[in-house]
């Protein structure tokens, strides 16, 4: 018998926190309590109950076991003979017992006299005392679990002997013989079940090995010199190398190599690229994560996935002296309860609402396209608010925030674990690993190994940053974030010539720049599809030289996307251009810093006709008066259909209009550009409406909605006035449009200053024949509108007729696919 | 730790019954604890002219053991000596050689248990005979006599015997004392007998 002294035991366990506590250490505050309470009156720290029990109930389940013997062995016997028998045979072990609840009792009374307690501790085990407690703690662990395995053993001995009927000093021997007699047996047994476990081991191997790539140093050609208009992200990425390259530069200096990088940006900007470039010019492997391999058929596998995928980057890491592993598509891993990645994708390079993008998310029937000629921000402020009605739309009747929440939680891909195993395995590289290194040296007392420093580069690329579960890019998983924007203009410039490099061409220095000025928001793959489709027009047309013309029409292709090719009836062509005209000459009047890009009355995909604009400059703010310009193009259309028709208007203008309103709402009500200062969200969220929190469902019906409708009533009346000061340019373009159907942003501007353009002569439309004409033939049109009829004579075409490269330059879309 | 002190104070009683048993031939039984009992290596030791290898067959295949609460022993030699006024438990189970096996009948039962076929009649009362049942198959007669010992003193023999289902043993349970004594301890003697229990090994 054995006692620790309480405050030997107190460091003890204070000295190791990785040491498992002893047995008999109390645990909570009530434990904690009662201990300080014993140092304060000297006696013995009181026992939990556990503690003073489970050697005596241990002793009880062995003794219950030689009863159920025995009672097996003499069928006859009831159990109380089967007890006395046992205690007759095992009277050790009523000793034994005995010994433990003396043991105990002696507990007892030293936890409650402290003289008794003192001459124990202090003099009978005095000397024991000090050599446990000169013991370490790692030592005193080990001692600890050598006693703990013999006493195990011990019990294993004494009921095998008691089964075989041997001394119990044999009883391991026998158990051991028993088991080897056994073993083909066992083996047999051990067979089957590895078989059915075989099977099911089989299939989620084979499952969890699909989407994911290596590649070599050698298989790697592409290099940072193959990134084009991402100079500024190079720079930042090559420091990363340099780190990788030579870890001692940053870890000698008590730092360590930033293992995670995050390139997020727009579709098509080169994050692939660079990081394939990465892993070129470090020459390391280069592990390609596939975007779909964590969206997995069965629970667990994309776990699975994840372990086998770090496994093999850990050997990796060490084979080669690092490794690079590229998740692309990053938000397709999910995130673990975020809201969900809404498809805003108002930044695509050729603007909103373009072919390819998605339709308005409204136009459940063609109309006009109202987001294509908005700011970005109007257009995003636009999106949002007509995604929130749609969700709203489950529900009417929750709150605001139980209505988002059909968006929430667990949305994109991953899932199951995936996402966890994945943060795990990222931040877990510093684990002992190794079945040997961490459970057979463990089992033999001996603290297992640390890892090997593993030299891993963790590269994600994502165009949905805000998809992301924010785990994943603390600092110490994703240490680096870079966007990857959409290259300037002169990086589009050396992404022009490189592309144009590698086919025939005609284009000189002056075209490439004005086609990088042209394409503000293109991207790399976006430049590299344009360049092919110019040269599918070459080839086409049994060229092997691309000209200046093919690029445009395949700019015009890739802008508008193939033409349904329907013929408008006459009126209603009039009405539509003149519909476009309208916003067209709206744009040119009031918009400064961005131009027209083309205007078309070509029916495309959910839009009749359309006005879009790039911009001249980049710029990341935005300013009533901007926001008032793009209410002004918007009601453009409305004021101008009821100036020309004589109050009548189409619904073509509800795009236009639940734009505008929505611009305005957000002006009066959060952005602080209205006739009050106070935001609505907050009086939203408050309650100061008057109305429960976040209950408000119509806000344009009280004084919100008043104010809202005075500014637009207001700009509505000015851009009347701009209407009627300009209704000649406007008839102008109509006509234009009549004509060609599709105008670039410098005809249009041609047409309307009475300039010769790039392929329309502008001038001829400010002539008093033209005039006349027009007012004529809109006229005509008015009564046809009015009468459901046509007009006579229908278009009247200008004399001499337009710039014969008009034709060449601006073909229908649709024939040209 | 209360069932703990329960389970020591228990530990110190003794069983109320000694129980008889051998799991290689399948009998159990059991008699009151303050029964002596001589048990099979003493009797074997006894055992005239019993060769190792037979002793050996013995104590595998077959059984035997007697107690008694009166004094009892096995001298050598000869059968076991114990007083006529307590009752004598006997039990012998042996092994069937292959002719034997399959061929016991009931009357080679009877005889095993006491033949009678020589007794000139009226010189003993039989008082018990007919099958009784047995446990698991196991086929069983009992046969109960009193006739006088060549002291005139009327002795009774109360035997069962048996066979296993497969016919490879012959069970022989016996309990003999002065009918007097049969009488006084005709409870515990039916106690002995209704522990009886076999099965196959």
């Amino acid at each position: 018998m054995t006692e620790m002294q309480p405050m030997a035991r107190q460091r003890a366990g204070d000295a190791d926190p990785g040491t498992p506590p002893p047995d008999d250490e109390p645990i909570g505050l009530d434990a904690f309590n009662a201990a300080l309470k014993a140092k304060v009156k000297g006696t013995r720290k009181p026992l939990v109950l556990w503690d003073r029990l489970k050697v005596l109930l241990a002793l009880s389940a062995i003794f219950a076991f030689f009863v159920a013997k025995t009672t097996d062995d003499y069928p006859l016997a009831p159990v109380s003979d089967a007890i006395d028998i046992t205690a007759s045979d095992k009277r050790w072990f009523i000793w034994l017992m005995t010994f433990e609840c003396l043991r105990q009792l002696h507990f007892i009374v030293c936890e409650h006299w402290a003289g008794y307690h003192e001459f124990w501790g202090n003099r009978i085990f005095a000397g024991v005392n000090r050599r446990v407690a000169r013991i370490n703690d790692w030592n005193r662990y080990r001692l600890g679990r050598v006693m703990k395995w013999l006493s195990i053993l011990a019990v294993f001995s004494v009921i095998s002997a008691d089964i075989q009927d041997v001394p119990a000093y044999r009883g391991l021997p026998e158990l051991l013989s028993s088991i080897i007699d056994g073993l083909p047996t066992i083996i047999r047994l051990l067979f089957f079940v590895m078989f059915g476990m075989f099977q099911f081991i089989a299939i989620f191997w084979f499952l969890s090995k699909g989407g994911i790539d290596t590649y070599f140093p050698e298989d790697i050609k592409t290099r940072f010199t193959d990134v084009w208009g991402q100079d500024h992200v190079l720079d930042r990425i090559k420091e990363n190398v340099v780190f990788i390259e030579d870890p001692d530069s940053i870890e000698d200096k008590g730092g360590y190599v930033p293992a995670g990088i995050l390139l997020w940006g727009p579709p098509g900007t080169g994050k692939t690229l660079i990081a394939e470039a990465v892993a070129g010019e470090t020459k390391r492997p280069f592990v390609f994560v596939d975007p779909g391999a964590f969206i997995n058929m069965f629970m667990g596998v994309g776990v699975l996935k994840v372990k086998s995928l770090f496994r093999r980057v850990r050997k990796l890491a060490v084979r080669y002296g690092g490794v690079i592993v590229f998740f692309d598509e990053a938000d397709s891993l999910g995130n673990r309860g975020m809201v969900a990645p809404g498809g805003f994708n108002h930044t695509h390079p050729f603007g909103p609402g373009s072919p390819g993008v998605g339709p308005s998310p409204w136009a459940d029937r063609p109309l006009c396209n109202g987001l294509s000629y908005l700011s970005e921000s109007s257009a995003s402020a636009v999106w949002r608010a007509d995604l929130d009605a749609r969700f709203r739309g489950a529900d009417h009747d929750a709150p605001p925030d139980k209505q988002r929440r059909i968006m929430m939680g667990g949305m994109g891909g991953g899932g199951m674990g995936t996402l966890q195993s994945l943060l795990t395995e990222m931040s877990g590289l510093k684990k002992p690993r190794g079945f040997m290194n961490r459970v057979v040296r463990r089992v033999l007392g001996l603290r297992p190994k640390p890892p090997p420093r593993y030299r891993l580069l963790v590269m994600m690329a994502t165009n949905m940053p805000d998809a992301l579960d924010p785990a994943l890019l603390r600092p110490g998983r994703i240490d680096r974030m870079y966007r990857v924007g959409y290259p300037s203009k002169e990086g589009r410039v050396r992404t022009y010539e490189g592309y144009f490099s590698r086919i025939r061409h005609e284009l000189n220095d002056e075209q490439i720049e004005k086609l990088a000025v042209m394409t503000p928001y293109a991207t790399g793959a976006l430049i590299k599809d344009m360049v092919n489709e110019a040269l599918i027009i070459a080839i086409r047309d049994d060229r092997d030289t691309v000209c200046w013309n093919d690029v445009i029409t395949a700019r015009h292709l890739k802008r508008l996307g193939p033409s349904e090719n329907i013929d408008y009836v006459e009126r209603e062509r009039h009405a539509i251009a003149l519909h476009e005209a309208c916003h067209a000459i709206a744009f040119y009047r009031l918009a400064g810093d961005v131009t027209i890009d083309l205007a078309t009355i070509e029916k495309g995909m959910g839009y009749l006709g359309m006005v879009s604009a790039v911009k001249i400059d980049e710029h990341f703010s935005n300013w009533k008066s901007d926001y008032e310009v793009d209410i002004m193009v918007s009601l453009a259309s409305l004021v101008g259909e009821k100036y020309f028709y004589d109050g009548d208007n189409s619904s073509g203008v509800s795009a236009d209009l639940r734009g505008a309103t929505t611009i305005a709402a957000m002006m009066e009500g959060y952005w602080g550009m209205g006739s009050t200062i106070s935001s609505h969200a907050v009086s939203l969220e408050i309650g100061q409406t008057g109305r429960p929190q976040g209950t408000e469902r119509d806000p344009l019906r009280g004084s919100l909605g008043q104010r809202i409708e005075e500014d637009l009533r207001a700009l509505y009346d000015r851009t009347r006035k701009l209407i009627i000061e300009n209704r000649y340019e406007i008839l102008a373009v109509t006509h234009a449009l009549e004509t060609h159907k599709t105008l670039a942003g410098e005809d249009i501007a041609a047409i309307i200053d009475g300039v010769e353009g790039p392929m329309i002569d502008g001038r001829r439309y400010h002539t008093d024949e033209f005039r006349a004409m027009a007012e004529e033939y809109h006229a005509a049109a008015v009564v046809a509108h009015r009468t459901h009829g046509s007009t006579d004579e229908g278009l009247p075409p200008l004399d001499p007729p337009d710039l014969e490269i008009a034709a060449a330059a601006v073909p229908a879309p649709a024939t040209a696919t | 730790m209360p069932l703990v002190l329960v389970v020591i104070v228990t530990g110190c009683g003794e069983p109320s019954h000694e129980y008889l048993q051998k799991k290689e031939v399948g009998a159990y039984l059991k008699v009151p604890s303050d029964w002596h009992v001589v048990d099979e290596a003493t009797l074997l030791d006894a055992t005239p002219n019993l060769s190792p290898i037979a002793r050996f067959e013995f104590e595998e295949l077959g059984w035997v053991v007697a107690a008694s609460p009166g004094s009892i022993s096995a001298p050598a030699g000869g059968p076991v000596d114990s007083d006529t006024n307590f009752p004598l438990l006997q039990i012998t189970v042996q092994p069937l050689n292959r002719t034997e096996r399959g061929g016991v009948s009931l009357n080679q039962m009877r005889s095993y248990a006491f033949n009678i076929g020589s007794l000139p009649a009226g010189s003993y009362e039989l008082f018990i005979d007919g099958d009784t049942p047995l446990d698991n198959g196991f086929r069983a007669i009992r046969r109960a006599v009193t006739l006088p010992n060549a002291s005139g003193v009327p002795i009774t023999f109360d035997a069962i015997v048996a066979t296993d289902p497969d016919t490879l043993r012959l069970y022989k349970f016996s309990v003999s004392c002065t009918a007097q004594c049969y009488v006084d301890n005709a409870d515990e003697i039916a106690e002995i007998f209704d522990s009886l229990h076999t099965e196959e090994p």
